[in-house]
């Protein structure tokens, strides 16, 4: 069986006094309305289902200790993808420590005189209509999916999650400065993951 | 191709922060001096743009994407952790 109920009926104002209260029905009604939209966001932050359902799981257990916290400034629901974004982190950065695998063949490479060393070829791929393109949208998702993860975090807070550069360096505990270069360089290495496709690829 | 002022290296460091509007007027202007004199780093610019377009638009349409199913067993495995949680709300 599976629950993919819809998050749109949910009543914060009914249901947060209950959750503060430790309600377990208001608990179990606050996870039926929102694990299938929170599974969605983890998946994209992990390789795996397993590990995409740890994070679902620490999350709301981390929501549950947490929601006598929780103002009601935002959306029940905006509150609870925060903090399952920042349980894929912690996961990720848990990973990260064991290995992580050098950028540094990902970025070109220059002539001591500044100049590439391999001249760069135009795209014939311009990435227009990703939406109604499934394969394409396929291509840069694994793309993105083959960089070291701590730019490829980066690119999911900044460029996929949209979050901004104070933001994204708040959840990383990095300063903006570094998001910023972290970025620069992610992009750099995706643009060479992506090259060989763009080069010839052809619109459908 | 000759390009006084800036060099390839320097101009594929400088992309994020022209794109984002970061770079001082006088580093701009080289920057845009550069790719009218060297074509290989226009082609460059321009399928740094096209990434970071892709980058985007999938994230639109990942926030699109319906709701995944969720097995009932992991349903039931978060109430029931919770049900197990000694330190409740605070």
């Amino acid at each position: 069986m599976t629950s993919t109920q819809d998050t749109s009926d949910l009543d914060d104002e009914t249901l947060l006094p209950a959750l503060r209260a430790g309600d377990e029905r208001a608990f179990a009604t606050m996870v039926e309305a929102t694990a299938g939209r929170l599974l969605a966001v983890a998946r994209r932050f992990m390789r795996s289902d397993d590990e995409a359902h740890d994070v679902l799981q620490d999350a709301y257990l981390q929501a549950f200790r947490k929601i006598g916290g929780f103002e009601g400034h935002s959306k029940l629901t905006t509150w609870l993808h925060r903090i399952v974004v920042n349980a894929a982190l912690m996961k990720l950065r848990s990973k990260a420590r064991v290995r992580e695998t050098s950028i540094e063949d990902l970025l070109p490479h220059f002539r001591d005189d500044g100049h590439h060393l391999e001249l760069p070829g135009a795209w014939t791929e311009t990435g227009a209509d990703l939406a109604e393109r499934a394969e394409l949208a396929q291509t840069v998702r694994q793309a993105i999916d083959t960089l070291p993860d701590s730019y490829r975090n980066v690119i999911l807070l900044r460029d996929i999650e949209g979050l901004s550069t104070e933001e994204a360096a708040n959840v990383l505990e990095v300063s903006p400065n570094a998001v910023k270069t972290r970025l620069h360089r992610a992009r750099v290495a995706l643009r060479t993951v992506l090259d060989p496709h763009m080069r010839s690829a052809e619109k459908n | 191709m000759s390009h006084p002022g800036m060099c390839c290296r320097e101009f594929v460091e400088f992309l994020s922060a022209y794109i984002d509007g970061d770079l001082p007027d006088d580093v701009r202007k080289d920057f845009e001096k550069h790719w009218i004199d060297c074509p290989p780093c226009l082609d460059y610019l321009e399928s740094f743009r096209a990434t970071i377009r892709m980058t985007h638009e999938l994230g639109r349409c990942e926030e699109t994407l319906p709701a995944a199913e969720v097995p009932r067993k992991l349903i039931d495995a978060i109430l029931e952790a919770r049900r197990r949680c000694k330190d409740g709300p605070r």
